[in-house]
C-alpha cells in the first residue's frame, strides 16, 4: 500500500510538475521595469537625449505661452485615467525607443509592455530621480498646466509626503475639446486694465450684469461707477446706506422719483445722509423728488462743496431752496432749472449768491418768475450761456440789466416773453456766437439791433412764432459774415435776403429752411449758384419743385448732404435724377 | 516702412523664446516703456522682453508700425480724414483674433507702456460682453469659479443694481 501511495504520488507530481521557478517569473511589465531601471543605471538621461518633441520643464517653460494660442483644444483635466495612457503616441515613441535599444543589447524578441498604470508609475520614478524635471508649482505657474504640442500636458502631482510635483504625461484625449476651459482672462491683468474695461461698458445694465461676476468684478464696478441714476422713491430708503457704500467714488448722481403719480420720494433726511456719503459729487440732478423742502435744500447743498452741476426738475421746493442751493455751491458752473411751479412769498432776500462768481451756464425751462434768476444772470461774471425756454415773467429787464462787460457767447430766447426790447439789449454781447430766437414779440427792429452789433455770430436759428422777415434777415447777410449756419423755421424769406446772404456769408456751411411758402424753386437755384461753401442743406415743408432740385446738379460744389422732405411738388424722379448726376452726394427725398 | 530709409536706427527686441525683431526706432518709441530706456541710454544693444513670446510680439510691431506711419494728430491740424479712417479699420480688423491672444496682447501693452493699444484691447473685452449676462460673461472669459458671489451676495448685489437704471 505504501510503496503504491508513493508511486501515485509521484506519478501525479510529475502529471502536475511546472518546470518554472515561479519565484523568478516575470511578467512582461516587470521586465520592461527592470529593463527602464537597467537603462537609467547606465546614463540618465538616456529616456530624454533622443528623443525628439520630448522637453524638459525648463524648456517647455517657455514655449507654453504661445502654445496655447495654437488652437490645440483643452486637455482633459482627468488624471491618471487608465484608457487615456496607453495609445499616445508620444508614449509609443518612447516605447519604441526602448524597444530599439533592447534590441541593440540583447537579440531576444519583442517585449511588450501592456499595463497602462505601469508606465504612469514608471513615469513618476523617471521625474523624481530627474530633478531638474521636478518643479514645485506657484500659483502664478498653475495656469501652465495647459495643453502643450502633441498633446502633451504638464499636470499636478501629490505625492505622499505632500509635496506637488509636476509632471509630464501624456493624454490620448488631446483632440477632445474639455469641459471647462481653465484660464480666467482677467485673473493676471492689472486692475487699471479692468478699470479701463469697465469705462467702456458705458450703460447700466452693462455694469449691473459686469458686477454680479465675480468677487473682483464686484469690487472694480463700485471703485468706477462714477455716474449713478437712482429711483428715488420713498421704498429706497433702506438701501441708502449700503449703495452709498459700496458705490463710494460717485461723481454724477441723478435721483428720479420713477413713480411720477407719488408724491412719495426719498425726503431731506434721505438728501442729507446721501449727500454726506457721496463728498466727491460734481453733478447732481433731482427730478420729481416731492418731499425735498426749502430747508433740506439748506442743508444738504452744504455737503456738495464740489457741485458744479445742478440740475432741478419738478420737485416742490420753491425758488428760494434753489436760492439756499446757489447761496452754498462755491464752484457750481451749471444750473439748470425746470418745471419751477412754486414760488415762495418771501422775495426780498434774494441776491446774486455765492455761485453767481462761477457760473457758466443757466438753463431755465418753464419757470414763471425771474424773481430769483434775475441778479443771479446779472451777477454772473463768467456766463457764457443762457438759455430761457418757455419761461414767462417779465425778462427784458433782466436782458436789459446784463452787464456790458458780459461774455456771453450763446443765448437762447424760444417761447420767452421777450420783446425787441430785450432782443435789441443782446446788442452788448460782442461775443455772442449762438443765437436762438423765437418769440412773438420779437421783430425785424431786434435782430437787425443784433445783427449790426455782434459781429462775430456763426449761428443763429429763427423760430416761428416770432416776427422775423427779410429786413432782418438782410442785416444778418449784411454783418453777419461770419456766419456758419443759418436756420429759418416759418420764416418768410425770399430771394431779397437770400441774395445778401448768400453773397456775403461766404461761410455758410450749414443751411435749413423749414415750413416757408416763400421759399420756391428762384430762391433754391439762388441758394444753388451763390452758396459755395455750402455742405448741408435742409428743405422742409417748401413750395420747391424738380426745377429747384435740379439746380444742385451743378450748383453748390461743397454740397455733401442734400435733405428734402414734405415739399409736395416734388416727384420721385428727381432723387434718382439727382443721385445718377452727384454720386458722392447723399440725397434724401421724400416724397408725399 | 515707406517712411523710414535703411539708415534710421533700429531696435532689436528679444521675445521669451528667443526670437529677435529688428525694427524702426520710431515704431519702438510708440511704447512708452521702450521709449524711456532709450532716453535713459540703457538700450544698447538688444531689448530682451523676457514676458513676452514671439507670436505676441509680431501682434504688437505689427500694430505699432502701422500706427507709427499713420500722421499724428498733433502733426497737422488738418489730418487726412483718409489715414484716420483706415487707421479705424485697421484696429478694427486688428481686435478680430481670439480671447487668449487679447489677454496676452493687453498684458505685453500693458507692460511695453502703449496706451493705444491697452485701449484697443479693453475696448474689444467690453464690447464682447456688451449686453451679454454674468453667466454668458464668465463663460467669454473663463471666469475663476473660486471668485464667484455666494447666493446671498448675488442676491444683495441685485436687490442694489435694482435702484439703478439708464
Amino acid at each position: 500500500m505504501g510503496d503504491d501511495e508513493e508511486e501515485l504520488t509521484e506519478e501525479v507530481a510529475e502529471l502536475f510538475r511546472i518546470e518554472t521557478n515561479l519565484f523568478e517569473y516575470e511578467t512582461p511589465l516587470c521586465k520592461e521595469f527592470k529593463e527602464f531601471n537597467y537603462l537609467l543605471k547606465i546614463d540618465e538621461d538616456v529616456l530624454t537625449s533622443e528623443l525628439s518633441g520630448f522637453k524638459t520643464y525648463e524648456e517647455f517653460k517657455n514655449t507654453w505661452y504661445y502654445e496655447w494660442n495654437d488652437q490645440i483644444p483643452w486637455v482633459f483635466d482627468k488624471l491618471w485615467d487608465d484608457s487615456v495612457l496607453g495609445s499616445n503616441s508620444v508614449m509609443r515613441k518612447r516605447k519604441t525607443m526602448i524597444m530599439l535599444r533592447k534590441r541593440k543589447r540583447m537579440s531576444n524578441g519583442p517585449i511588450i509592455a501592456h499595463n497602462p498604470l505601469g508606465h504612469a508609475q514608471f513615469f513618476i520614478t523617471l521625474h523624481i530621480r530627474h530633478p531638474q524635471n521636478v518643479l514645485p508649482i506657484t500659483p502664478q505657474k498653475r495656469r501652465e498646466k495647459m495643453k502643450l504640442r502633441d498633446g502633451k500636458s504638464r499636470r499636478e502631482m501629490k505625492l505622499r509626503n505632500g509635496k506637488r510635483f509636476c509632471t509630464t504625461v501624456s493624454t490620448g484625449r488631446a483632440t477632445i475639446p474639455p469641459k471647462i476651459p481653465k484660464i480666467d482672462y482677467t485673473n493676471s491683468l492689472p486692475d487699471e486694465c479692468l478699470t479701463l474695461i469697465f469705462n467702456f461698458l458705458t450703460t447700466t445694465h452693462d455694469r449691473n450684469n459686469s458686477s454680479r461676476v465675480c468677487h473682483r468684478w464686484l469690487q472694480i464696478d463700485a471703485q468706477t461707477r462714477t455716474h449713478l441714476t437712482l429711483n428715488a422713491r420713498e421704498r429706497l430708503q433702506r438701501f441708502i446706506p449700503q449703495i452709498f457704500i459700496r458705490f463710494d467714488s460717485l461723481t454724477r448722481l441723478v435721483l428720479h422719483n420713477h413713480d411720477y403719480n407719488s408724491y412719495y420720494s426719498i425726503n431731506d433726511k434721505d438728501m442729507i445722509l446721501i449727500t454726506s456719503m457721496c463728498p466727491n459729487l460734481t453733478r447732481l440732478k433731482i427730478i420729481e423728488c416731492r418731499r425735498i423742502t426749502d430747508s433740506g435744500m439748506a442743508v444738504f447743498s452744504k455737503n456738495c462743496k464740489k457741485l458744479k452741476e445742478f440740475s432741478y426738475d419738478h420737485c416742490w421746493c420753491s425758488d428760494s431752496g434753489i436760492f439756499e442751493l446757489l447761496d452754498n455751491s462755491s464752484q457750481l458752473e451749471v444750473l439748470s432749472v425746470t418745471r419751477l411751479f412754486i414760488y415762495s412769498d418771501d422775495s426780498a432776500s434774494f441776491c446774486a449768491g455765492l455761485a453767481a462768481k462761477t457760473l457758466k451756464v443757466i438753463k431755465l425751462r418753464h419757470v414763471h418768475s425771474e424773481r430769483v434768476f434775475q441778479p443771479l444772470i446779472i451777477g454772473a461774471k463768467n456766463l457764457k450761456r443762457l438759455k430761457l425756454v418757455d419761461c414767462d415773467g417779465n425778462w427784458d429787464r433782466t436782458l436789459e440789466m446784463i452787464p456790458d462787460d458780459n461774455c456771453l457767447v450763446e443765448v437762447h430766447l424760444e417761447g420767452v416773453n421777450v420783446s425787441d426790447v430785450g432782443l435789441s439789449s443782446l446788442a452788448k454781447c460782442r461775443d455772442l456766437l449762438v443765437l436762438r430766437i423765437d418769440n412773438y414779440r420779437c421783430t425785424d427792429v431786434g435782430l437787425i439791433s443784433v445783427a449790426e452789433n455782434c459781429r462775430a455770430l456763426k449761428k443763429l436759428y429763427v423760430g416761428r412764432r416770432s416776427e422775423i422777415g427779410d429786413s432782418g434777415l438782410i442785416a444778418v447777410g449784411r454783418h453777419s459774415v461770419n456766419l456758419q449756419e443759418l436756420i429759418l423755421n416759418g420764416v418768410e424769406a425770399t430771394c431779397v435776403s437770400l441774395e445778401v446772404i448768400a453773397t456775403n456769408c461766404q461761410n455758410l456751411v450749414r443751411l435749413e429752411l423749414c415750413q416757408s411758402d416763400t421759399i420756391t424753386d428762384v430762391e433754391v437755384m439762388f441758394i444753388a449758384e451763390k452758396c459755395v461753401a455750402l455742405k448741408i442743406l435742409c428743405i422742409e415743408e417748401c413750395g420747391v419743385s424738380n426745377n429747384g432740385i435740379e439746380a444742385f446738379a451743378l450748383g453748390c460744389p461743397n454740397l455733401a448732404e442734400i435733405r428734402v422732405t414734405k415739399c409736395k411738388k416734388l416727384t420721385r424722379e428727381v432723387k434718382d435724377w439727382l443721385i445718377a448726376r452727384r454720386g458722392s452726394l447723399v440725397v434724401e427725398i421724400e416724397c408725399t | 516702412m515707406s517712411t523710414s530709409s535703411s539708415s534710421s536706427k533700429k531696435i532689436v527686441l528679444k521675445s521669451a523664446d528667443n526670437e529677435t525683431f529688428e525694427i524702426d526706432e520710431i515704431v519702438a518709441l510708440e511704447s512708452q516703456a521702450i521709449k524711456n530706456m532709450i532716453e535713459d541710454e540703457c538700450a544698447d544693444n538688444v531689448i530682451p522682453l523676457g514676458n513676452i513670446d514671439s507670436k505676441t510680439l509680431s501682434k504688437i510691431i505689427e500694430y505699432c508700425k502701422k500706427h507709427a506711419e499713420s500722421p499724428k494728430k498733433d502733426d497737422n491740424a488738418d489730418i487726412d480724414e483718409k489715414a484716420v479712417e483706415d487707421l479705424k479699420s485697421f484696429d478694427a480688423e486688428f481686435a478680430k483674433v481670439d480671447m487668449p491672444l487679447i489677454q496676452d496682447i493687453l498684458m505685453a501693452a500693458n507692460f511695453l507702456n502703449i496706451d493705444n493699444l491697452i485701449g484697443l484691447m479693453c475696448r474689444t473685452i467690453a464690447d464682447r460682453i456688451k449686453g451679454k449676462t454674468p453667466e454668458e460673461i464668465r463663460k467669454i472669459l473663463n471666469i475663476n469659479k473660486n471668485d464667484l458671489l455666494s447666493p446671498e451676495q448675488e442676491a444683495k448685489a441685485r436687490e442694489e443694481n435694482s435702484w439703478a437704471f439708464d
